[in-house]
């Protein structure tokens, strides 16, 4: 997949509303046949992003181009993409047939080519028996399925979602990323989500976007924004995260870590940090575990006091307060009925595997 | 038994207004007020007595002398004729005033908004002392042929329903979601196919109602049409006007019923329209 040729490349684009910047100076590029996602907390500019990739907004400054040419002055009705809204938008005085046949309709298909096209599009989401119904007697699932069916009977270049999600229940939306990520991959169109739910972007994307305040803060597979999150935002956002101030240095051994809350352990030396410019170090909540009793080298230990604890059924979130008094939570997998559960105000030893430890400038 | 003597001891709930006694009586009041009269009015124009006090038997006399009467048909027909041309336009022009005020944001939009409603809240009076003003100051010619000579009255209907229509219309449109419009484009939809395809039948019941108020509006309308009715125009309302000032016959009543049923009749028409199509709407 990554041979293959960008479909989408956004340069250098910036969009102002007044003084306010919501898309800040931002280039990326998207590559043919990717499940890309642009994940964001809300009001970062993730949506602004989308909208003028679908024509409904224009940029301020900079260039897009869709499959080569430049979009610049060209309508949305003339974009070879399509994009799925957040409220779905399903015409309400309009059949479902009726809905997903609009896009023909409109540019000229004949009726014969429409009927054939809808309910092969309706067959791909699954809802060729309600191709008679009226939107109203459809559940949030089904008006979604309709939305997607009718972007993509056009047969777009790329396929747009806006928080096509973030509407339905936790179950139904666990059921739909898998079944988004299926039939993008039997349409083989590039499908651009909006999303502020890493879960989802982590679970369905090829690529992620992390945007921040208007500017990309990374691209990268989900595997190495989790792991390898480039900067204090992206390491913070995604998921939950103990971040702690710390000062860096060369030593023989790798890199020297001395954080005043923590205390001092050696991580081995990376090419892509410098570590004098090293300001924070931070560590997954899962990647640290609890001891009774102090643990053998090479792992990392400090000793520590339980503050609170909150249980989540499959895990247990433990709060737990280094003698220094900075506080770092661990998650402790419920494996087993037999488990034990911490109590507030055991004193414990809270340790990791330096490998795992990140560092941020 | 059980069950009734047990029913008897629930007080009534906070919201069960039709269980209190003083609410059924304002109930029961109210129909009275409101239909007693024209029950009556119905059931007198088939009495069979020229002084309409006594009831005398029963005739459809009075229907047929309504029909014979010449110059009661002659207004009726002005009347329906002012109240089509007066609600086609007076629909249009609404419905594009509530496009503008829900579409664009321009300077001084408050003001605009405020003065297009004027005509709602001015009293009819000065309306049409306002209209015979203006009419007689442009030198409207007055002896036009039919149906010309109407015109004056019918652009003066279209002044004072339009806005009704427009605050209609508007509030139906608030309730259009944006991504409508956006979601058509992005199909492939010109500008001229959203609105065709997508605004318009969304727009309907609002334009039905609306359409529907303009005509009953026009087809009732006494203060200002006469005002601006020049001396050989005459509309339904003031032809009864006149004939009730020598006596009220039952021709008058008559002529009445046949007015309600036909303002019922459109009624009906129109909110079975409006319902089959905001069924098919969504809401």
């Amino acid at each position: 997949m990554n041979e293959s040729r960008p479909v989408i490349e956004i340069r250098n684009v910036t969009k102002r509303f007044g003084h306010v910047v919501a898309v800040d100076d931002n280039s990326l590029t998207i590559r043919e046949g990717e499940f890309f996602a642009l994940l964001g907390p809300s009001g970062c500019g993730k949506t602004t992003l989308l909208r003028m990739l679908a024509g409904l907004e224009v940029p301020s400054g900079g260039q897009i181009l869709i499959d080569g040419e430049d979009m610049e002055g060209v309508a949305p009705n003339h974009r070879p993409i399509n994009m799925v809204f957040q409220s779905y938008a399903v015409f309400p005085h309009m059949t479902v047939f009726q809905n997903v046949g609009y896009g023909l309709k409109v540019t000229g298909t004949p009726a014969s080519a429409i009927r054939s096209e809808v309910m092969a599009a309706l067959r791909q989401v699954q809802l060729e028996d309600y191709h008679d119904r009226m939107p109203d007697q459809l559940s949030g699932g089904q008006k979604q399925r309709v939305a997607l069916a009718r972007a993509l009977v056009k047969k777009p270049k790329v396929l747009l979602l806006d928080e096509p999600l973030s509407a339905l229940d936790a179950k139904l939306r666990e059921a739909m990323q898998l079944e988004l990520v299926k039939l993008q991959h039997s349409v083989g169109i590039t499908f651009v989500i909006v999303t502020h739910d890493q879960d989802e972007a982590l679970s369905m994307a090829d690529r992620i976007a992390v945007i921040n305040n208007g500017r990309i803060e990374q691209v990268a597979e989900p595997r190495n924004i989790y792991e390898y999150p480039s900067n204090r935002f992206v390491a913070d956002f995604i998921d939950k995260m103990n971040v702690f101030d710390a000062r860096a240095g060369d030593s023989s051994e790798g890199i020297g870590i001395e954080a005043p809350g923590v205390g001092t352990f050696t991580v081995p030396s990376r090419t892509d940090v410098q570590a004098e410019r090293i300001s924070a170090v931070a560590i997954r909540p899962e990647k640290t575990r609890l001891y009774p009793d102090r643990p053998h080298a090479p792992l990392f230990s400090v000793q520590a006091r339980i503050v609170n604890i909150a249980y989540h059924g499959r895990e247990t979130a433990v709060f737990v307060e280094t003698g220094r008094g900075t506080e770092l939570s661990c998650t402790v997998q419920n494996a087993s009925r037999m488990q034990a559960l911490p109590q507030i105000g055991d004193s414990c030893w809270i340790g990791w595997d330096p490998e795992d430890v990140l560092l941020l400038e | 038994m059980m069950r009734r003597w047990f029913a008897k001891r629930v007080p009534p709930g906070p919201l069960e207004y039709s269980r209190h006694g003083w609410m059924k009586l304002t109930l029961g009041l109210s129909f009275v007020f409101l239909y007693a009269p024209l029950l009556i009015l119905i059931v007198f124009s088939f009495n069979d007595s020229r002084r309409n006090v006594v009831w005398r038997g029963f005739t459809t006399k009075y229907y047929e002398k309504a029909w014979n009467n010449d110059g009661l048909i002659e207004a009726f027909a002005n009347s329906l004729t002012i109240a089509f041309f007066s609600t086609l336009v007076s629909t249009v022009l609404g419905a594009m005033v509530a496009l503008l005020l829900w579409r664009f944001r321009f300077p001084l939009k408050g003001a605009y908004e405020g003065a297009m409603t004027l005509p709602i809240v001015i009293p009819e009076i000065c309306m049409g002392v306002a209209m015979m003003a203006f009419f007689s100051r442009i030198g409207w010619p007055s002896d036009l042929f039919w149906p010309l000579n109407l015109g004056a009255i019918i652009i003066a209907h279209i002044s004072f329903s339009f806005p009704f229509v427009a605050v209609i219309v508007r509030a139906r449109l608030a309730n259009f979601n944006p991504e409508f419009e956006e979601a058509a484009k992005d199909l492939g939809a010109s500008e001229w196919q959203f609105f065709r395809d997508i605004m318009i039948p969304f727009m309907k019941p609002g334009l039905i109602a609306g359409a529907l108020l303009a005509f009953t509006l026009s087809l009732d309308d006494f203060v200002i049409t006469f005002f601006t009715s020049g001396p050989d125009t005459v509309t339904f309302p003031v032809k009864i006007y006149s004939m009730v000032r020598f006596s009220v016959t039952p021709e008058v009543n008559a002529a009445s019923t046949v007015l309600i049923t036909i303002t019922l009749v459109l009624t009906t028409i129109a909110l079975w329209l409006q319902n089959r199509s905001g069924q098919r709407i969504g809401d």
